[in-house]
């Protein structure tokens, strides 16, 4: 066979993930498969028209159905009717206009789905259509509506050093280009979904997944103007988010109707529903001009970034900063100018996903140096080797940074790729095949000036139980696995002693969003804040019980340890240490904020990670097929904790940006979704993906790193499109610059190019 | 939709279910494996309120091998799943070009669902162009009699629900020295996609390499499979050579005209059932 | 779906269905159109079959029917009748089924959404054939997607339990 996914040997592991057999035998209730006793089914109806002023709602008639128990409109929210994580500016139900297709307007709960169903079509909804601004450009002209109360954009970005214009005369070489990347959907293969359930005590349970469960609290009781105490959200697991469900979705609406009919209410989107109102990757149209001199010296790099928003900001902002922040790279350039704009349109909302706007502005700047290269007949490697930062130089927007020099080691690993020295010719006269390589510089956690919490608790259970809590959630990325194996490292138990408790407000402290890449990290740095203080504490208490000094004892698996001249044995329990403590149980708990540079610049990232791709392509002359033959990618993130998740990760994050690059784009005409299911928008399957991959994890961090782990759940997306699209011009000679990659260009590069010996005949 | 708000009915036999249909005329409609229908009830189509099932009707999932007196030919009953079609002996072996088509259609549960006939009356299957390919003829049940006639007649012809489809019908063709076949579905993705293109072909040379026989069929997207008969005609009798090669993509693009959709331009789909045509007979230059 | 028209039809009609799940037979008085996957998961709670696209165009719902691979979302309560359905409740009952070893030991899931429907396409593969060629693997498990693995790890345990 063929098929061949290697990985890097440190990638290797036997471990079970702790959530692992109940997911392979179907055992595990995920939210959504959750129901309770009287039940009843919620719906929300959503805008019929992209923008439109409301002119009056009637809800008569479907509360007269039968088997109707609740309708409610923006009437019935008692709190602020918004939500927004950065700012709250999208309507729970709309009052006097929608600004979108996903726009909530009303919402049922019945006896029934179908019941349901049928009552939001007896919901008269009289609408003025307005128009529709379908493109961030168009909504930035003065004749266009205003869709905020402060206009249309959303917010404004941009980053300064040196002179560019003075730079690019001196330059001996530039390119300009423009790209355009697409609104790609998450596609998370459960859909938003659970109930939320009315207590006996008079709060809530909101059985609902989320990236922050915490900030859904918050949230919610913003919304139903009851305090957070009286709300428990339940959060873990997910079937997927890949950042669409950090904002709230379902919530809101599952909750009003549980609160209006005291019973528990289930909503579960299908997948038409879940396109229709969820987020999506900002699309963006990125501008680059950049040049260098003949030695192949970047001196001037000046960028323009038009993100399209959509009609509610969510975190759009932070994405717009993210992507000027990145707009450089991992490049020390010394003339830089890039502005960005998120601007407002009729669209679906925008916002958080995998990759945060790094994706976007990596594939320009990749293109550039590649375009770069060729202008100057320069090899790639060798102008981004030229280029590349050193590890104690400042970061991409002039912060202090950790100092790294994954940069280089990414480069290094992949120049050693198989793929760059052989040269294989297609045996099919219609293929061409061709190489590409990218890099790619992601900055984790939110940020300078962001709130950015992490905290953790670690105890001795009442069962004996070593117990850790997190405010995280596992979403399929392998949180609980992480957890467990640090855990296990740290304290020096076994695996069979860790109890892990997340995703329920009610039981687990606050780590801020499971997001941003920053995951492992927190539960690193919470594991090092909290370690000693809890083994010194268990230790001093068994010494205390067995009269064996403390000095002497160590935590193991099943419980202390004593060590002898030789050997050692196991001294006490857990169990017997929990009922010796239950008086006075050992509890740690500790809160701290996720390392920030010092100085400030909003936004600025501290701790990076890098990775770099090798792609091999076929293009199909004929039919402009693209096929991506092998793909390889270096990662350098630190120390692998849990390597089957690492892969996995990267491994996963590579097919989604294949998606991205030759698939996936959530097309919309004039405000209105055209690829509204899994029949027509395109995620790769398993004959799209590359059937050689191979995988590696560099682990060694700069001298004097005490930052350990960083995550890796967005690193492997981001550096996959320009390596394929790259591969794609060094196979036709076709630059491209929007994607999903277009077959249609391709064919039509090729009938310019004569590539197809019938068309050369006179 | 999860529960649909309409009545099924389940006959056993084509009179039963011909006399059902004649009872509830426009209020119903038949259901084969139901597999597309699906996707368009999901999308919010509108349905009758009486479903036809063919599910039981056992006559029309049988398979026959038959000789009348000079012709060989496979009776296929219109109920027959597509995986059973995919995985049949008889058909690989003589037919291998339709196995390969449905190889190609959905996915491998789907077609454990889905049916020959239902792929044939949808209008616009990806079997469909292999069938043209292959000459098939198609058995219908008119209220009186079952009626026979070619693929292409009927596809160009018949009007929607006038008659129940009850077969495919494979005949033998006379061998030339040497026949060349091929499928090529250019989908959105490279597997469990729609149709962008789909190019089929059945090329027969004599000894000395001449074209004495040729079938070519083009389809995909919202067009419907159609027979490449000007393409055909100039390719009879002649020799693949170069300048044919060059009469023959301008020919298909001139008599093809496939129209765009949000993802596709239809001059995209000339460009590439040219192209595929092209590479084919590329392969076959003496 | 809320901007169409109402349907003004006749309530929609019961039928009594028997079929064997998971090897217990089972008797049910449905709606003649609920889908098999409604059925398994709200009248037998069997939420161990997952529901994503509902036109079965992503395989999470994958079930065996009469030992043949379907979509339950595209099968229903009439097409069911009679049949017999195994779900992945019913695969591992006696100890974990080699299957599902080997996609904990390779790290073929990770949210685990897809994962029950794509251990029983990987079920009817192998039913299929002991030890499949790429392409059967490829054309096997083409109707599931996974989101989070890129298929990797999915290969690498189909590989393995084809190699063992």
């Amino acid at each position: 066979m063929n098929m061949n996914f290697s990985y890097s040997s440190n990638l290797q592991s036997s471990f079970i993930r702790p959530d692992g057999v109940d997911k392979v035998t179907g055992n595990l209730k995920f939210l959504t498969d959750l129901s309770f006793p009287n039940m009843l089914y919620g719906k929300i109806l959503r805008s019929a028209y992209p923008h439109a002023k409301i002119i009056s709602i009637s809800t008569k008639k479907a509360e007269e159905l039968p088997g109707v128990k609740a309708v409610i409109t923006s009437k019935d929210v008692p709190g602020l009717n918004r939500f927004g994580l950065i700012f709250p500016d999208q309507p729970v139900l709309c009052d006097e206009r929608v600004r979108y297709v996903g726009d909530a307007v009303a919402a049922v709960a019945a006896e029934t789905e179908e019941i349901a169903e049928k009552a939001l079509q007896l919901i008269e909804v009289e609408y003025e259509p307005l128009p529709v601004i379908d493109d961030p450009e168009k909504a930035l002209l003065p004749s266009a509506p205003r869709l905020h109360p402060d206009g249309n954009i959303l917010h404004q970005a941009s980053y300064q050093k040196g002179d560019v214009e003075e730079a690019f005369r001196t330059c001996d070489c530039i390119v300009e280009e423009t790209y355009e990347l697409p609104r790609q959907m998450h596609a998370y293969m459960e859909t938003e979904g659970g109930v939320i359930v009315p207590e006996k005590d008079g709060r809530i349970t909101v059985y609902v997944g989320t990236q922050h469960g915490y900030k859904d609290r918050f949230q919610l009781a913003r919304i139903l103007a009851i305090p957070e105490s009286k709300i428990r959200v339940v959060s873990s697991p997910m079937g997927g988010s890949f950042g669409g469900k950090d904002e709230l979705n379902i919530q809101p609406y599952g909750a009003l109707l549980a609160i209006k009919t005291g019973c528990p209410v289930k909503i579960h989107q299908s997948r038409r529903e879940s396109v229709r109102s969820g987020l999506k990757r900002h699309p963006m149209k990125i501008t680059m001009k950049t040049g260098a001199n003949r030695s192949g010296k970047i001196v001037a790099h000046q960028v323009r970034i038009i993100a399209d928003t959509g009609a509610y900001a969510t975190l759009g902002p932070a994405v717009l900063d993210f992507a000027v922040e990145h707009a450089t790279g991992p490049y020390i350039i010394p003339n830089v100018y890039v502005e960005g704009l998120s601007v407002y349109t009729n669209n679906g909302v925008a916002g958080e996903f995998r990759g945060f706007g790094g994706n976007q502005v990596t594939f320009a700047l990749e293109g550039q140096m590649d375009r770069l290269a060729v202008e100057l007949g320069m090899c790639p490697m060798e102008l981004r080797k030229r280029n590349l930062r050193k590890a104690d130089d400042l970061g991409p927007v002039g912060q202090e940074i950790a100092p790294t020099d994954g940069a280089a080691q990414v480069l290094k690993a992949i120049s050693q790729s198989p793929l760059l020295s052989e040269r294989e010719q297609s045996t099919n006269p219609w293929t061409k095949t061709g190489v590409g390589v990218a890099i790619a510089m992601h900055g984790g956690g939110l940020g300078f000036g962001r709130l950015d919490p992490a905290g953790g608790r670690l105890s001795l259970n009442k069962d004996g139980k070593i117990e850790i809590a997190f405010g995280f959630e596992e979403f399929g990325q392998g949180l609980l696995s992480v957890i467990e194996r640090l855990v296990i490292k740290e304290i020096g138990c076994s695996a069979n002693d860790v109890k892990i408790t997340i995703g329920d407000t009610d039981h687990v402290p606050r780590s801020g969003s499971s997001t941003a890449s920053r995951g492992t990290s927190m539960v690193w740095h919470a594991l090092q804040r909290m370690k000693i203080p809890f083994t010194q504490r268990l230790l001093e208490k068994a010494s205390q019980y067995t009269g064996v000094p403390v000095d002497r004892l160590y935590l193991g698996p099943i419980g202390i340890w004593c060590r002898h001249k030789s050997d050692s044995e196991l001294l006490i329990t857990y169990k017997q240490m929990a009922d010796e403590t239950k008086d006075d149980p050992i509890q740690i708990e500790t809160e701290f904020h996720f390392p920030t540079t010092p100085h400030s610049i909003p936004g600025g990232h501290y701790l990076y990670s890098f990775a770099a791709c090798a792609a091999k392509v076929e293009v199909d002359v004929l039919t402009g097929i693209v096929r991506v033959k092998h793909l390889e990618q270096a990662v350098a993130a630190g120390p692998v904790i849990y390597p089957t998740g690492y892969l996995g990760q990267i491994e996963g994050g590579s097919v989604m940006a294949l998606g991205y690059t030759l698939l996936e784009e959530a097309v919309m005409e004039k405000g209105k979704y055209v690829t509204e299911n899994f029949d027509s928008y395109l995620i790769p399957t398993i004959n799209d993906i590359p059937l050689s991959m191979d995988i590696t994890a560099i682990e060694e961090l700069w001298e004097g790193d005490s930052y350990g782990p960083r995550g890796v759940g967005e690193i492997g997306t981001v550096a996959v499109a320009p390596a394929i699209a790259k591969a794609v011009y060094d196979a036709i000679g076709l630059w491209v610059t929007k994607l999903p990659l277009s077959r249609e260009e391709i064919v039509k590069a090729v009938n310019r190019r004569e590539l197809r010996k019938w068309l050369t005949t006179k | 939709m999860r529960v649909l708000a309409a009545k099924v009915w389940t006959p056993t036999d084509i009179e039963e279910a011909w006399s059902l249909r004649k009872k509830f005329h426009l209020e119903s409609c038949f259901v084969a494996g139901g597999t597309l229908l699906q996707t368009q009830w999901e999308k919010g189509v509108s349905y009758p309120p009486q479903l036809i099932s063919l599910e039981k009707v056992e006559e029309l999932e049988r398979m026959n091998y038959k000789t009348e007196g000079a012709k060989r030919f496979l009776q296929i009953g219109s109920m027959t799943k597509l995986a059973t079609c995919r995985n049949h002996p008889v058909i690989k072996e003589k037919w291998s070009l339709l196995s390969t088509a449905i190889q190609q259609i959905a996915a491998p549960a789907i077609r454990n669902l889905g049916t020959i006939g239902g792929n044939v009356v949808y209008g616009f299957g990806d079997a469909i162009p292999a069938l043209l390919a292959l000459d098939a003829e198609v058995s219908y049940f008119d209220g009186k009699t079952i009626k026979i006639e070619k693929l292409d007649h009927w596809l160009n012809t018949r009007q929607n629900n006038e008659v129940l489809l009850t077969g495919v019908i494979l005949p033998e063709y006379r061998h030339s020295s040497f026949v060349t076949q091929f499928y090529k579905k250019v989908g959105r993705r490279e597997a469990f996609s729609g149709s962008v293109v789909t190019v089929s072909g059945v090329i027969g040379q004599n000894d000395a390499g001449i074209i004495d026989f040729v079938r070519l069929a083009v389809g995909g997207g919202d067009n419907r499979p159609q027979r490449l008969k000007e393409t055909e005609q100039l390719l009879i009798g002649q020799m693949i050579k170069p300048l044919l090669l060059k009469n023959v993509y301008d020919t298909i693009l001139n008599e093809f005209h496939p129209i765009s959709d949000v993802f596709y331009s239809g001059d995209y789909r000339r460009w590439t059932a040219a192209n595929i045509v092209i590479s084919e007979l590329s392969r076959l230059e003496g | 779906m809320a901007d169409n028209k109402i349907a003004e039809k006749s309530s929609s009609s019961l039928i009594k269905i028997s079929l064997i799940v998971n090897e217990q037979p089972r008797e049910l008085v449905v709606d003649a159109t609920m889908r098999l996957v409604d059925i398994l998961r709200e009248e037998l709670q069997l939420t161990g079959t997952k529901i994503s696209c509902g036109i079965g165009r992503c395989g999470v719902c994958s079930v065996m029917m009469d030992g043949k691979l379907v979509n339950s979302c595209l099968v229903r309560a009439y097409q069911a009748n009679g049949k017999e359905i195994i779900t992945i409740e019913g695969l591992g009952e006696n100890g974990l089924h080699p299957i599902q070893k080997v996609f904990l030991e390779e790290g073929a899931f990770q949210c685990g959404y897809c994962t029950p429907g794509m251990i029983m396409a990987v079920k009817a593969m192998f039913d299929q054939y002991t030890h499949p060629t790429e392409e059967q693997i490829l054309e096997g498990l083409s109707g599931n997607l996974c989101r989070c693995t890129g298929y990797g790890g999915i290969i690498r345990a189909v590989q393995k339990l084809s190699q063992s």
